[in-house]
């Protein structure tokens, strides 16, 4: 509400008959409204005024009018709005949600992985189709921490750290080199070489590969 | 906001228990209800009465109103069938057409029912609507062309700003100032009414 309107109810009125009046400004005039006799009557004008300028069907009422179907709506008992009406956004948005999940539920059903990764070759046919990402200088080892070299840290961390099965299904060299630094540089922070979300699995390949790695540490 | 949303925004309050919003609800629709109900019954006391029943009729039902049509295609609803009843129960034969929604409220002079045994009435409403345009087309400029785009186009205030190339603030005082001038003229018309009554 502007100053002019903090000076002129009647200024806020107007804002309020457009329905331009904020929120919480609304519920403070219409408090007003109801004690002030003279406001509700220059709404009432404003009505017949916009009805005469739209040329709508209209015909003059007794001047008393609302005030009667006011006193009639005060003797009625207040309003209960019903259940279902007041519950009815709730369940349109559970229906919604309840049918969403039945599609997706159906989509996995009837969808196989040959048709998933059949999915996947038809995107690699189109590159035009994937975000293009704006090339960088900068390599993947630029972004990793600068901690000490990998090889010692995990030959260090190595009698403590439990080995990954690099050829168990799934786990990839790569991962395996991760997981060693990773745990490597826990330890050096003093929180424990292990990973809670991670499946850690001695395999005896990897035992056979702990010693080798062992007696080429540097000491 | 249009004028639907000041309308949900009221039954919402009026759901909530403020029977003030429902005031301004009647004081906002009244004319156009009679207007409405003076097409089925033609004298001016009746209309005035089941005008009184329909809205009293409809803060009753307003607790199961979802908001899925807007509240005056409800309330003309409502204030329709009252109507309707209210001849039955007269012993008159209700109109065997409806009349649509939507010419309901867009008023030709042709379509008028029977409101020729109160002339006076009509006289009024003439003696109103040509108060209004006479004082809107004396309006300066920018007060005509602010309340016309807003009560007879429907445009928010941002889109008057926009078509005005002025600042909302300006758009919100011109509409004032406007609703202000017609006020003055209105009422002395309003307050001789009241007295002759």
């Amino acid at each position: 509400m502007s100053q002019h309107d903090k000076s002129n109810p009647l200024a806020a009125l107007s804002s309020l008959f457009d329905g331009e009046l904020a929120a919480d400004e609304s519920k403070f005039l219409l408090r007003r409204v109801s004690a002030d006799r003279n406001l509700a009557d220059t709404w009432s004008r404003w009505s017949l005024a916009a009805v005469a300028m739209r040329r709508q069907t209209s015909l003059p009422m007794a001047a008393d009018f609302a005030q009667r179907v006011a006193n009639a709506v005060a003797a009625e008992p207040p309003l209960k709005r019903s259940a279902t009406a007041a519950s009815r956004p709730l369940l349109r948005w559970a229906g919604g949600l309840a049918v969403a999940a039945s599609t997706a539920l159906l989509a996995l059903l009837v969808m196989t992985p040959d048709q998933i990764g059949a999915g996947q070759g038809d995107l690699a046919q189109h590159p035009g189709s994937v975000a293009q990402v704006a090339p960088s200088d900068l390599r993947e080892s630029d972004l990793r921490p600068q901690f000490a070299p990998a090889d010692s840290v995990a030959a260090s961390a190595l009698s403590t750290v439990l080995q990954f099965g690099a050829e168990r299904d799934g786990l990839s060299p790569e991962l395996q080199d991760y997981m060693i630094r990773h745990n490597a540089m826990l330890r050096e922070a003093g929180i424990g070489g292990f990973v809670p979300y991670v499946d850690v699995i001695a395999h005896p390949k990897a035992e056979a590969q702990t010693a080798s790695l062992q007696q080429d540490a540097p000491q | 906001m249009a004028d639907n949303e000041v309308d949900q925004a009221l039954v919402l309050r009026v759901q909530q228990g403020d029977k003030a919003a429902f005031d301004l609800l009647v004081r906002k629709y009244q004319y156009k209800i009679g207007g409405l109900i003076s097409r089925y019954i033609a004298d001016w006391s009746e209309c005035q009465d089941v005008a009184q029943e329909t809205f009293i009729r409809a803060y009753r039902a307003l607790a199961n109103f979802r908001g899925d049509s807007q509240f005056y295609t409800w309330l003309y609803k409502i204030a329709v069938n009252t109507a309707k009843n209210h001849l039955v129960a007269q012993k008159r034969r209700p109109p065997s057409e409806d009349i649509d929604a939507a010419d309901a409220v867009q008023y030709q002079s042709g379509d008028r029912l029977r409101n020729t045994d109160t002339p006076e009435h009509e006289l009024l409403r003439q003696e109103i609507e040509k108060t209004v345009t006479d004082t809107v087309d004396k309006l300066p400029d920018e007060l005509r062309t602010a309340i016309s785009l807003r009560e007879v186009d429907g445009l928010s205030y941002e889109e008057i700003a926009e078509a005005m190339d002025c600042p909302i603030g300006t758009v919100r005082s011109r509409i004032f100032r406007a609703r202000e001038a017609i006020d003055v003229q209105l009422r002395p018309l309003l307050d001789d009414k009241r007295e002759r009554s």
